[in-house]
Order: structure tokens, then C-alpha cells, then sequence
């Protein structure tokens, strides 16, 4: 347990250094092309000619002047060529600063097509284009090849889920034949096991995009309602109570997403309080309150709580999670846009609480 | 009473939910051959329908695409999908409930005796619970015994239905509690005893004593053993 931790932190760090450098070389890149720079690059390019015409006018005026040929001849042709090359020059220098732009602002997208990219123009050029080119179809391929792994996995993972829950059906049956006490711990057990088969469908789930939500106004006292009212069997067998004061409150949002976030977050307290009380209120803002009288979070381990597979550690045994159900919140939370904190002392109880201001809507 | 069919290829399944229908006092046919289910239908002539949407061969909507061509006998859909698009189609189908897997005996049960009294009972007919001459009726949340007719808090009613839908079979405390909570009702140990022992002396008041029996450890009675 020890170990696996410090090499997450040694991810993290590497992580975070990558992070850095790609931030500083973003900054350094400038988003708006400046002519005096390009300018500046363009001699810089072509220096080896200067440097040669430089050479090849020191050559001739040398060899001119020994030779004493008629100054004015060489200064003539000196001036021909300079008007000629106050023509040309500037020309060569556009099309050089306009392929240079028309590169540039290409920088940065998510998306290259192959018609985006520009014409090649000699063999040096053309040979980078190729490069590109083979590389730009590498990637669709390989997007391509994900997109239907990850279709393939949910597929596969859906037919478990429908099938899972077949022989659960049969088991539910046969133990509801007769009310005794092992049957309903038994039956408590099966509605867990349940819970974490539809855990993996909502994994999957949470890739949609925002568009994928149904958004709506709803009764936030319906929906806390409607998650106690699935947790009540478990509720009752381990003997912790509830209460749960009235909010009153209209919030907009997606009622299946909201509805999984609060049954885990309950779920999570019922699992770690052996006795006492589950509270369910809300505060100024409005914020979901829900607090427990349970076992509660050590203060290392509190920013931690949503990783996934996040276990706890120094070998507390009482600390058993593995780790899905508040990963999947945090995942929620970045799906509706409403942040979840948390709060504990060890022994005393931990507090979740779900921001809903941006969810909230004024009473009529 | 009823002639109840079930389609579902689950054996286990099946067979489970066969007994828990006859232990309701029905007759129930399963069908084991998936190819010839409309024979199979006309032989037995049930008057419900019990059909899983997955099945070999065809599926669930096909058959009963078939079996309403020639009858419009009550069909209700099991399946372990229950979003929405499933549920939709379902009644689109023909079929006129959708139950989803993993189910509670308790909502089996319900849409079954919702579905045969819609159908097969006549107009006007209240839904009652009946035992030693007490009748509950879950309407108006009362009891009547003899000329007697009691008025019942929502949760000596709940307790009481509860107790009578199973008789004969003891119900723990738990799963009493568990039902007042499944109706927002949120009560503890104390407060359910508080309950039962207002519950008895109210039915007590009407001449019905000793109706509602304790087994000590174990949970409560109705009706006999």
C-alpha cells in the first residue's frame, strides 16, 4: 500500500513538471505573427546567399578595379541590379511571410485534415510534408481504433450488467419467500452487489458530453426522497436514522445524474456509520448538507477520497473502499457542474456537502 | 384462480417467479419451447402474460406482436434494461406493464393483481385485504370488522396491509420499518413499537383481539401459522 502511493506521487510529479514546460513554451510562443520577427528569421534563412552575393560583389569590384575597368560601368550595373532586386526582393519576402502564417495559425488544432495542410515547394519541403501527412493518417487510424474498443467495451459491459441481474432477480425471489433475519441481511447483501453492476454502466456513461443531459427543473426534496427511500432496507437493517429537514428548493438539472451523485454520497456515509444518524439539509447558497455520525476521514486522507481506487491506507481494516463510488461523484461533479467538499474528524462523523448555485433556481 | 403464462428463458428465473404466482393460488405454465410459443398460448389460454424481452429465437416483441393479432389477454414485459426507450416500446408493442429485473416480489405482485382486477373483475369493486372477517380496505385506509369501521394513520395502515398481504407468514420488524421508510416515512425501533402497540389496541377496540400475533425474535403475525 505504501509503495503503490509514492509512485502515484512520483506520476504526479513528472506529471506536473511535463505540465510546466508545455505551459512555458505556450507563453513563449506568441499567438499574433509579427512582421519584424518574420523578417528577422528570413535573413537569418537565407544567409548563406547574402553571405554568397556578398562574396561574389567583393570579388567582381576587386577584380574590376584591378583591371580598372570604367567606374561608372560597375556602379551602373551595381544600380541596375539593386532596383531589380527592390522588385524582387520584397515579393520572394511576402510569399515567404504569408506561408509562414498560413502554418503557423494551422499550430494548435485538435484536428488536422490533409487538404489543411499547405503545398510543398521543393524536395526538403515535400519530404516534411510527406512526414506529416503519413503521420495525420496514423492518428485518425488510431482514434478510429479506440473509438471502437470503447464502443466494444461498453457493449460488453452492458450484456454483463442485463445478465448479472437475472440470477440477482432469482436469488431476490427465493429469499423474500421467507421474512427472517438472515434472508434480509442476505437480500441487503444482493441489492449491494446490485449497486456496484450498475456502478459500471455509469462509469461508462459519465463520458457523455454535456449535451448528452436532460436538463430540468425538479423537486430536489423529490429526489433526496427517492434516494433515501433506495437506501432504506439498508437504513433500517444497520439501525442508523435519518432526518432529513425539508429544503423546499427548485433546482435545474439532470434528475439521473444528481439522483447517482446523492445515492453514492449516501451510500458512502451509511457504509462507514455503525450508529447514530445520517442528516440531510441544506444551507445558504444553496448547499446539500449531508453528514454523518460515522467512522469518519482521516486528514490525510481527505483530499484523496476521490481518486480512483483509492483504498485508505496504514492498515486500517476498518478502512475498506474500493475506491468507485466517490471517483464516480468526482466524475459527476465535472458532468453537472456542481462541486462537492468534504469535511471530518476521525470518530466524529464526515460531512459532504454539493454546491448547487449554479443549479438553483429562484422560488416563484 | 388465474392462468398465468410465462415466457422466460431463465429457467431459474422462471421458476421462481412460477412459484411464487402459484403460491398465490394461480395455475402457471412455463414455456420451454421457444418456437412455437402462439401453440403453446392457444392450448393453455392464460389470462396473463408474463414475457421477457430477450429471448432465443425471437424476441419479446415479437411475440407479443403475435399474440395480440388474436387476443388482447393483459401482457407485462420483464426485462433487465429499464430505461426509458425499453419501457416506451413495450407498451408501443402491445404490452400493457413493463417490470424490471432485479424486482421486488412486492411490485410482482401488485402490477399481476392490478393488471387481472383491470381486466377480468367487474366494475366497481374495491380492492380489499380480508382476514378473520376483517376487511382492509386500501382505498380509504380503513378497517371494518363486523359493524365496526375504523379510521387508520398512514402508518398503522401500511403496518397493517403489510402484515395482511402476508399472511400466515411472519414479517420482521425490519421489513415493517423498510416499508415505512419506502413511504417517506422515516421511523425508528421505538417508534414502530409505539406504532404496533397503538395499531393493536385501536383493532383491539373493535372486537378483534389477539389479531395481530408477536413471535418473540422473530417478527409479527397475521392470520394463521
Amino acid at each position: 500500500m505504501g509503495n503503490t502511493s509514492i509512485w502515484r506521487d512520483n506520476n504526479k510529479r513528472q506529471g506536473k513538471n511535463m505540465a510546466k514546460e508545455i505551459k512555458e513554451y505556450g507563453e513563449k510562443r506568441n499567438t499574433k505573427v509579427s512582421i519584424i520577427r518574420v523578417f528577422a528569421c528570413y535573413l537569418r534563412q537565407y544567409r548563406f546567399t547574402i553571405f554568397m552575393y556578398i562574396i561574389f560583389i567583393l570579388i567582381f569590384r576587386g577584380v574590376f578595379c584591378l583591371y580598372q575597368v570604367e567606374k561608372e560601368a560597375v556602379f551602373y550595373g551595381t544600380v541596375l541590379y539593386f532596383l531589380l532586386l527592390l522588385i524582387v526582393l520584397p515579393m520572394h519576402f511576402i510569399h515567404y511571410y504569408l506561408k509562414h502564417k498560413e502554418l503557423f495559425e494551422l499550430k494548435g488544432r485538435s484536428y488536422l485534415e490533409v487538404k489543411q495542410i499547405p503545398d510543398a515547394k521543393g524536395l526538403i519541403e515535400n519530404d516534411y510534408r510527406e512526414l506529416l501527412l503519413e503521420w495525420v493518417e496514423n492518428t485518425v487510424k488510431e482514434k478510429s481504433r479506440l473509438r471502437i474498443y470503447k464502443e466494444d467495451s461498453i457493449e460488453f459491459y452492458s450484456t454483463w450488467v442485463h445478465q448479472i441481474k437475472t440470477p440477482i432477480a432469482v436469488m431476490k425471489l427465493w429469499l423474500q419467500e421467507e421474512d427472517t433475519e438472515e434472508n434480509g441481511r442476505l437480500l441487503l447483501e444482493l441489492s449491494r452487489i446490485e449497486q456496484y453492476a450498475d456502478m459500471v454502466l455509469s462509469y461508462f456513461r459519465l463520458d457523455a458530453t454535456a449535451k448528452d443531459l436532460v436538463i430540468r427543473e425538479y423537486s430536489l426534496d423529490e429526489i433526496i426522497r427517492s434516494c433515501i427511500r433506495r437506501h432504506a432496507s439498508w437504513f433500517v437493517t444497520k439501525g442508523i436514522s435519518v432526518r432529513y429537514e425539508k429544503t423546499d428548493l427548485k433546482v435545474l438539472t439532470d434528475k439521473k445524474w444528481l439522483t447517482f451523485m446523492i445515492e453514492q454520497i449516501l451510500s458512502n456515509a451509511i457504509k462507514y456509520t455503525d450508529e447514530g444518524s445520517i442528516t440531510i439539509r441544506a444551507e445558504e447558497g444553496p448547499f446539500l448538507y449531508i453528514e454523518d455520525t460515522g467512522i469518519g476521514i482521516a486528514k490525510e486522507d481527505l483530499p484523496r477520497i476521490f481518486e480512483k481506487g483509492f483504498t485508505g491506507y496504514n492498515g486500517r481494516a476498518d478502512k475498506k473502499s474500493t475506491g468507485i463510488g466517490l471517483y464516480l461523484v468526482k466524475r459527476t461533479v465535472d458532468l453537472l457542474g456542481t462541486p462537492v467538499n468534504v469535511q471530518s474528524s476521525p470518530g466524529q462523523g464526515t460531512a459532504f456537502s454539493i454546491d448547487l448555485r449554479k443549479n438553483y433556481m429562484e422560488l416563484e | 384462480m388465474y392462468r398465468i403464462m410465462i415466457i422466460e428463458d431463465e429457467f431459474s428465473l422462471a421458476d421462481a417467479i412460477k412459484r411464487q404466482i402459484e403460491g398465490w393460488g394461480n395455475e402457471v405454465c412455463l414455456v420451454k419451447d421457444f418456437q412455437n410459443v402462439m401453440q403453446r398460448f392457444i392450448e393453455f389460454d392464460p389470462h396473463l402474460i408474463l414475457i421477457d424481452i430477450m429471448l432465443p429465437f425471437y424476441n419479446g416483441y415479437y411475440w407479443c406482436t403475435e399474440i395480440r393479432k388474436v387476443s388482447s389477454v393483459p401482457v407485462i414485459f420483464i426485462s433487465s434494461a429499464s430505461d426509458n426507450m425499453n419501457i416506451v416500446m413495450a407498451i408501443n408493442m402491445g404490452g400493457d406493464d413493463f417490470i424490471a429485473k432485479p424486482f421486488d416480489l412486492n411490485v410482482l405482485n401488485a402490477k399481476v393483481q392490478a393488471i387481472l382486477r383491470r381486466t377480468y373483475d367487474l366494475a366497481g369493486k374495491v380492492p380489499i385485504l380480508e382476514q378473520n372477517g376483517a376487511i382492509l380496505n386500501l382505498n380509504d385506509m380503513t378497517l371494518s370488522y363486523e359493524e365496526a369501521k375504523l379510521e387508520l394513520t398512514k402508518n398503522e395502515f401500511l403496518i397493517l396491509q403489510t402484515l395482511m398481504e402476508n399472511k400466515g407468514k411472519v414479517v420482521s420488524r425490519n421489513t415493517l420499518m423498510t416499508r415505512l421508510w419506502e413511504d417517506d416515512c422515516y421511523v425508528e425501533e421505538n417508534t414502530l413499537t409505539v406504532n404496533i402497540t397503538r395499531l393493536r389496541k385501536k383493532i383491539e377496540q373493535v372486537g378483534l383481539v389477539d389479531f395481530i400475533k408477536t413471535k418473540t425474535g422473530k417478527g409479527y403475525i397475521v392470520g394463521k401459522i
